[in-house]
């Protein structure tokens, strides 16, 4: 569950803001023939509804009503005293108490949207209850609106390359904890992660690689007694008011393996500030690169092993980076997020991972 | 599977609700979605959405074909339509993504399923008593870090760190302080604790998959006289539900036993829905298991069955107070796995 710091900052995110994004929203509908907007939302899928309203659910699900015109609704299965605290962590006045999402939702939809097209954002993923609800109690016209969503979220506007440095810097300053000699995996964990929520983190996850140089791939740590190998990697997720990124610091005891790590480092530098083009990207062994668009905070656009086309165009989003590159024989993986450059603004590392 | 009535049997998780997932792969999610089917001669396929948790799964569950898709119910859709004939159900059904249950049929298989988390076996009940430990520890980390000027969100990170530290990857926790004003536990803020404030939290570390429970409210610095007396109906609630687990007993009889003592007192208003969610629940591979301890669950206890029992809720004298531990069923009745006192606790 989400235990990290929750909580509005009209500082870093003015309630005009999100009333922008609304008004996008509502206008992309307009455009699509769109009356009424669903959006689910639940600890796993938070991303949209937290772009529109700041709104993360730390358990259980909700739903978020967007008519045309109009404010939005959420329908929350969490318990109605929670009510309270998601009108204070969130820009949404209308909060209704909903145990089944879908009748609450349909309430809203049958009075005043029958015959009228109503968008779902990843219908196909819809928790089948929720869907059952909404046509037994009579919502029809019901599409696919992913699309729509899609369009709205091509490029970060200026609130989320901001929200998205601040979580790169609570990365990289989590990582600079990390022991030098990190012995059991454990404490070299808990150190990151501690910093992270320390630096207010609002979700961290820790992975480690115990010996990078045998295979740079990343797991959870849990249990004791699982030592740290010569070279050892960590990678950290952080998210800081609905922006999500990923980082990595690998450390060795071996001088000429520190080396590779540095110029490994350098490469991934090179690499990032030249995306959207991928060809120097194409020097590493793999690479995968997220991003948000949808409801998933992270989820893959292009990754080496697959068609290596990224599934829309790159310019102007925050992803995170994560690139092997094999040098001397030695596997390193370089994770770091990226504000991807645009027609008239080179791309450039949110922040450099510390080494 | 059954008894041979399926023939597949599909698995939905996330980070959310991942237990049904779980208890197939002893795969725990941490991002996107995922589904696992598993058919009668237990061979395991477990398709992730997420390419960091697919990289993970591949070294932490070998054992599983592990599938990184992007389209997870596009894939999966095409795989079960391939089993042209087969019989196939699903769980938690009311989760499994509409792409799958509007076009193939499958039973519900959640109750099926529910029964397999809910009676454990001696090795998860043995893991859930580790959990019960580090939840006894990681609240005197709590204790200790819960004076006058700390950030709620600060707070638990010094528990969440403690439980990195001894090899816990995962936690359910809430939060509450503050006065009368306090009606319930959230996650953290920045408020900063103050003189007089209770604090209150439910600490769910999760040991080797499995989830156990601890509840305790402390006051910074000293108790008040309402502060005192309000905690001793908790206490009093808390001791009428455990001594109501055994065998052949329901949840409705143990929340029954926890809401009398409240009646007694004349908060009765206070064990309604307006004030507290559930008088306890199930714990294992998820933190909020089934059967919830509700006056209206006719779930017959039986030994293996683990649960929490609290009677958390809202005192109009003191704000919300929390008190539970986490019990497991025995023949002989209740085994309390918890340690930690039950007293309210004063930190400096």
């Amino acid at each position: 569950m989400r235990r990290g710091l929750l909580s509005w900052s009209k500082t870093e995110i003015p309630r005009t803001v999100f009333d922008m994004r609304i008004a996008q929203t509502q206008a992309a509908m307009a455009s699509d023939g769109i009356e009424a907007l669903l959006i689910y939302t639940n600890h796993t899928r938070p991303a949209a509804v937290s772009w529109l309203t700041g709104f993360v659910p730390y358990w259980s699900e909700c739903m978020l009503f967007l008519p045309r015109n109009g404010r939005p609704t959420l329908a929350a299965a969490l318990s109605k005293r929670v009510h309270e605290w998601i009108a204070q962590t969130s820009w949404i006045e209308g909060i209704v108490g909903a145990p089944r999402l879908g009748r609450e939702i349909a309430k809203l939809c049958v009075p005043n949207y029958a015959g009228s097209r109503i968008g779902v954002l990843e219908y196909d993923a819809l928790p089948t209850r929720i869907s059952e609800d909404l046509s037994e109690a009579g919502v029809a016209g019901v599409v696919d609106a992913t699309g729509l969503f899609d369009r709205l979220r091509a490029h970060a506007d200026g609130t989320e390359i901001a929200l998205a440095g601040y979580a790169a810097r609570i990365a990289r300053d989590a990582l600079a904890k990390l022991p030098e000699r990190p012995g059991d995996i454990t404490g070299a964990v808990a150190a990151v992660e501690g910093a992270a929520r320390w630096g207010g983190a609002e979700e961290v996850y820790v992975a480690v690689a115990t010996e990078m140089r045998e295979y740079p791939a990343y797991f959870r740590a849990h249990g004791l007694g699982t030592k740290a190998g010569e070279t050892f990697g960590v990678r950290l997720t952080v998210a800081y008011k609905g922006q999500w990124v990923r980082m990595s610091r690998i450390v060795s005891s071996d001088r000429h393996i520190a080396d590779a790590v540095r110029r490994a480092t350098e490469r991934f530098a090179d690499a990032a500030v030249r995306l959207p083009d991928l060809v120097t990207l194409m020097n590493a062994s793999s690479w995968l690169i997220e991003g948000t668009t949808r409801s998933l905070p992270l989820e893959p656009l292009a990754e080496s092993w697959g068609t290596g086309i990224p599934t829309q165009p790159l310019e102007g989003k925050v992803v995170t980076v994560s690139a092997t590159f094999n040098l001397d024989g030695n596997p390193i993986r370089v994770v770091a997020p990226v504000i991807v450059g645009t027609g008239d603004r080179p791309g450039a590392l949110l922040a450099t991972p510390p080494l | 599977m059954n008894g041979g009535a399926i023939d597949i049997l599909v698995l939905f998780g996330n980070s959310w609700q991942g237990d049904y997932l779980k208890y197939a792969t002893d795969f725990g999610l941490v991002e996107g979605n995922g589904i696992a089917t598993i058919d009668a001669a237990g061979s395991i396929t477990l398709y992730l959405e997420s390419a960091v948790d697919a990289e993970r799964a591949a070294l932490e569950s070998p054992d599983l074909m592990v599938v990184h898709v992007r389209d997870v119910v596009g894939v999966m859709l095409g795989h079960l339509r391939s089993a042209g004939g087969k019989r196939l159900a699903g769980a938690p059904y009311h989760l499994l993504p509409r792409g799958l249950t509007s076009q193939v049929t499958l039973a519900d298989a959640t109750t099926l399923v529910d029964g397999l988390l809910m009676h454990k076996t001696p090795e998860e009940l043995d893991a859930i008593r580790r959990s019960a430990r580090l939840a006894d520890r990681a609240y005197e980390v709590f204790r200790d870090s819960a004076v006058a000027g700390r950030k709620q969100y600060e707070l638990v990170a010094d528990v969440e760190t403690f439980l990195r530290a001894h090899g816990s990857p995962e936690n359910f926790m809430l939060v509450g302080s503050g006065g009368i004003d306090v009606r319930g536990m959230v996650p953290p803020s920045e408020r900063q604790l103050a003189s007089g404030d209770l604090v209150t939290t439910e600490l769910t570390p999760e040991v080797d998959g499995y989830y156990a429970q601890i509840c305790r409210t402390l006051v910074v610095g000293q108790a008040s006289g309402a502060q005192r007396k309000a905690f001793g109906v908790f206490l009093e609630a808390l001791e009428a539900g455990i001594a109501s687990v055994r065998p052949g007993a329901k949840a409705s009889d143990v929340a029954k036993a926890e809401n009398d003592v409240f009646r007694k007192y004349g908060l009765g208003e206070f064990t309604t829905n307006a004030y507290t969610r559930v008088r306890g629940h199930g714990l294992g591979l998820f933190a909020d298991s089934k059967p919830h301890l509700l006056e209206d669950v006719d779930v017959v206890l039986e030994a293996g069955m683990s649960i929490v029992v609290h009677p958390n809720t809202y005192h109009p004298e003191a704000g919300y107070i929390v008190l539970g531990d986490t019990v497991i069923v025995t023949d002989a009745g209740a085994e309390v796995v918890t340690q930690t006192p039950r007293v309210l606790f004063e930190s400096a």
